[in-house]
This record gives C-alpha cells, structure tokens and sequence, in this order.
C-alpha cells in the first residue's frame, strides 16, 4: 500500500542569514526548540529539514549509514537542484560514503595527525612572523584578509602539498582570486581553472619526481589500491577548497570578535588558556554555517519527524554550537571553556584538517594581538561587510591600522 | 573508570589525543588511536569523558568499575 503524506508548506529558510554580526541568526533561538526538525524552501529550489539542536545535529551526522554525503555539503546554499545525485568526484572524500570514503579519509588521518602536524610549527611560525614583519613597513589602515589572513594558510597548504618555492606566489594568487567576492564571477571561475590545471601539473611532476611531501608520498605509497590522477585532483583541490578559506575567514573574524572582547584577547598570551581558547572561537563563531547538507538514504525519525528516504537535511551548526541543553551561557565567549562542540563537524566527516587549522590559528591570533600594539578596527561596525550570504562566514574585508610593530 | 574502544571504527580524527593525552594516542602508521594507559587513574577521568563525548565516530565508551 502507498500513502500520501500530506506535508504542510516549507518555511521560508533563514538564508541568506542575518548574523548580529558573532551570533548566529536570532530565528533559530525559537526555531531550535520550536521546530527542531523544520521543513524549509532554499536558495537553490528544493526544500530541506533543517536540523538546528545540538543532540539532533550529533544524531544526523553521526549516522552516516542513514545520511549519504553523496550531495555537496552546501547544495542547498550554492546548488541547483538539477546537479544532485551526480556521482560524487574522484578523491574529493567529503562526498563519498562508506568505504570509499574510510579508504580516502584512512590514507590521510596519518598525515593530518596531531603528531604530525605539530613538526609543521617552526614553518608556521616563521610565516606569520615574515607576514606581520611585512604589514609593519606598510601604513596603516590595510585589509587583514588579503595582506595576512588569505596568504598563510595558503602557503601553508603549499607546504604540505610540495608546491615548490617557485610556484608558491602563482598559487597564491590563483587561490586569493578564487575566493575574493570583489572580483566578476567570470575571473573567480578563470581562476578556479588555473588552479586546476595548477594541480594537474603539480602533479605529473611529483609522479616524475616525488619529493618529501604528502602529494608524493600518496603516489609511492605500496597499496593495493594506488590513487591515481585524477584522485590526486580532486583530493588536493578539496584540502584547498576546505582548508584555505576556512582558515582565513577565522583568522579576520577571530581578530575582530577578539578586539570587540578585549577581557578575551587579554588572555591570548597565555599558552594554558589557548589549548582550549582556539576551539571556542571556533565554537562561538562557528563558520561553516547555514546547514550542512545530507540526503537520509533510508526513512528514519529525527525528534519525532519522519524523513523519508530521498529527502534532504541541513543541519544547522551554528544553531547547535549555542544550544543551552549543551553549553550554559553559549552567547558568550569564553576562552577558558571546553566543549564538544561542532564546529568542525561531526561524525566520519568531521574535518580532517582540524589540527592544522587549531595550531595555525593558536601561532597567528597571538602573534598578530602581541605584535601589532594598539591594533585597532576604524571602520564602523555597519560598515564592514560581513559574509552573511556565503557558505563559510568571515568578513570580505577588514581595515586594521595599529601604533607599532612589535619584534 | 574504565572504558572499551571499537578500534575499528575510529577514523583517525585524533580528538581523543588532544582531549585526554595520557590515555591515547594515534599510529604514527595510519592514525589510528592506541590505547597508552587501558585504567587511567581517577583523577583522569573528566579528560576521559571529554574524549568519549567529542570522538566523531562515537567508539569509546565508558564503563564503570
Ligand atoms: C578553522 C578552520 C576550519 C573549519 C571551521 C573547518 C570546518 C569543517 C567542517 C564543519 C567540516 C565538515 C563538513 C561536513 O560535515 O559537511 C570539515 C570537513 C573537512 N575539512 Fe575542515 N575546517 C577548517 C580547516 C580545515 C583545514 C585547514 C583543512 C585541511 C587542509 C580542512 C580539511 C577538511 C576536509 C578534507 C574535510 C572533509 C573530511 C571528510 O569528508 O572526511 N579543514 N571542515
Ligand atoms: S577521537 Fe575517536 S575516531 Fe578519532 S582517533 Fe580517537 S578514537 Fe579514533
């Protein structure tokens, strides 16, 4: 027998978002424990239930036998309807599932391990200290983003891939242009090709001539299953695409929610306190907002909501991150707590470059504070274009002017 | 307190190291979590429940005695 569920009509989604400018949008205060599970229209013309509590948000992303990532997290935000279901690409693991996805994420965990990534500190270090020395023989004001924020986790990245010394500023500028809203969509997208084809060269010289770096190391790795090029694409793009911005956006938004909580930014200097520090501003500001994306692959029952097979569910990080049934006084930043929270995701697809971007941001958040005394943001808050409408929240631009640069 | 571990379905995310270091720890091999101290002693135990509540794949629980 098949019956008709009648549904009553979607709601109109909170996208694009209206951030004040660190809390999350104010609807999903009421939305959280009104309608946990709320059936929504998006941007990109089908509807989703968007999931905004925190123990329903662990429920959905930790099951990933009934939530497929096969559609892009952000499908419902940038997407058209007519590009789901498409198979998900080579080596771009966040949408694979099941055991496509552990071979690629268990080839990587190593790389990416806190162990691991801790040898890249004296490197990061250095980079943050050439990037602040080269702000202090500018004048002030000057845009954060693109003169610190963007570069170094770029460069970073660079590093880890073995792009050479040589290249770095061609992929530097290539990746800055893919994310600058300020340029016409046609240069973000010429760019997008030139990093692509980027990649695609990068990496026929590490199969010529393999160095000490993790693209070489994943193609002479014995394995049974070697990846082959256009996995090697896919993969590098994606730490690209999931590690660049993303750090960036924390770098400038962090600056600004830390000079806008001066008791906080006093305590940047304290080595104890930024053990956890970090993980809060990533849980109070929680960028990667406006709902995650997945499709339930079978019916299942979410805080009493059915969800059928075939159906979409955003689950709506930021709203979790400040759920009181999970933090206490979650509306304030407080540098000194711990938490589990979600703002790396949770679940196998939890972000897998995690350590890298707490150990970037624990050296340049310090740095930038301890350096550049009287750091200062001049332009009214109304007028700093928050990215309210983009996938991962930041600020497009950030004017800062300081006193004097600190050795 | 103690606590079991589905080693097989850890995916390598290494919480469990940052949240509580004495206890685990990840293969330099294929970062996967090893189990450093199988009885941490009590005074251990908030950093133990903190790793069993942010670990993403959800595969250490905690046991009494
Ligand atoms: C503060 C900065 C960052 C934040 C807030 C962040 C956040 C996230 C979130 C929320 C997810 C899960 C998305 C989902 O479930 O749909 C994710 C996944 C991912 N992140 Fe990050 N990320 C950051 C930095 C990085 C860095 C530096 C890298 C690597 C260079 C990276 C690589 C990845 C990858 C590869 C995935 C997909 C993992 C998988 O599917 O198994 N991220 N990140
Ligand atoms: S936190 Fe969980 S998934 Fe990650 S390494 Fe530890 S046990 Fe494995």
């Amino acid at each position: 027998m098949t019956s008709t569920i009648q549904q009553p009509p979607p709601a109109t989604a909170p996208f694009p978002t209206n951030r004040c400018p660190f809390d999350p949008d104010p609807r999903y205060e009421g939305i959280r424990t009104s309608d946990p599970v709320l059936r929504v229209d998006t941007p990109a013309g089908f509807d989703v239930w968007l999931v905004s509590g925190y123990e329903d948000a662990r429920t959905v992303l930790g099951d990933a036998e009934t939530f497929s990532n096969v559609d892009a997290s952000s499908s419902h935000l940038m997407g058209d309807k007519d590009n789901l279901g498409a198979p998900p690409p080579p080596g771009v693991m966040l949408r694979h599932d099941g055991d496509s996805h552990s071979r690629l994420r268990l080839r990587l965990a190593r790389e990416f391990m806190v162990k691991r990534i801790a040898r890249l500190e004296p490197f990061i270090r250095d980079l943050v200290a050439t990037h602040i020395d080269r702000i202090g023989q500018q004048k002030g004001p000057l845009d954060l983003y693109r003169e610190f924020a963007l570069p170094v986790p770029a460069l970073v990245i660079s590093e880890i891939l073995g792009v050479p010394e040589g290249q770095r500023s061609e992929f530097e500028n290539a990746t800055a242009s893919q994310v600058d809203l300020s340029l016409p969509l046609k240069e973000r997208q010429a760019a997008a090709i030139q990093s692509a084809g980027f990649f695609a060269n990068l990496i026929q010289s590490k199969q010529e001539n393999p160095g000490d770096d993790l693209l070489s190391r994943l193609i002479l790795e014995p394995t049974d299953r070697p990846m082959d090029a256009a996995e090697l694409q896919g993969l590098a793009l994606l730490l690209l695409a999931a590690g660049h911005d993303t750090t960036a956006n924390m770098i400038t938004l962090g600056t600004y929610a830390l000079l806008q909580h001066p008791d906080q930014a006093g305590k940047l200097q304290n080595p104890a306190v930024m053990e956890t520090g970090v993980d809060e501003l990533i849980r109070y500001l929680t960028i990667v907002h406006n709902g995650v994306l997945r499709k339930a692959v079978k019916d299942t029952t979410i805080a009493g909501q059915t969800i059928r097979a075939g159906e979409h569910v955003a689950v709506v990080l930021e709203s979790a991150n400040r759920d009181n049934r999970f933090i206490s006084d979650g509306d304030q930043l407080n540098l000194e707590r711990r938490s589990a929270h979600l703002g790396f995701g949770y679940g196998p697809h939890q972000c897998l470059g995690q350590h890298l971007a707490r150990l970037e941001l624990r050296i340049a958040l310090p740095e930038l504070f301890r350096r550049l005394s009287g750091l200062r943001v001049e332009t009214p808050e109304t007028d700093i274009p928050f990215k309210n409408d983009m996938l991962v929240y930041g600020i497009k631009k950030l004017m800062i002017n300081w006193d004097e640069v600190i050795s | 307190m103690n606590f079991d571990i589905n080693v097989s379905k850890c995916v390598g995310a290494g919480v469990c190291a940052i949240a509580a270091p004495e206890i685990f720890d990840q293969n330099e091999d294929d970062g996967i979590v090893v189990v450093l101290n199988a009885h941490p002693p009590a005074e251990q135990e908030s950093k133990l429940r903190d790793a069993a509540v942010r670990c993403p794949a959800a595969v250490i629980t905690l046991s009494q005695q």
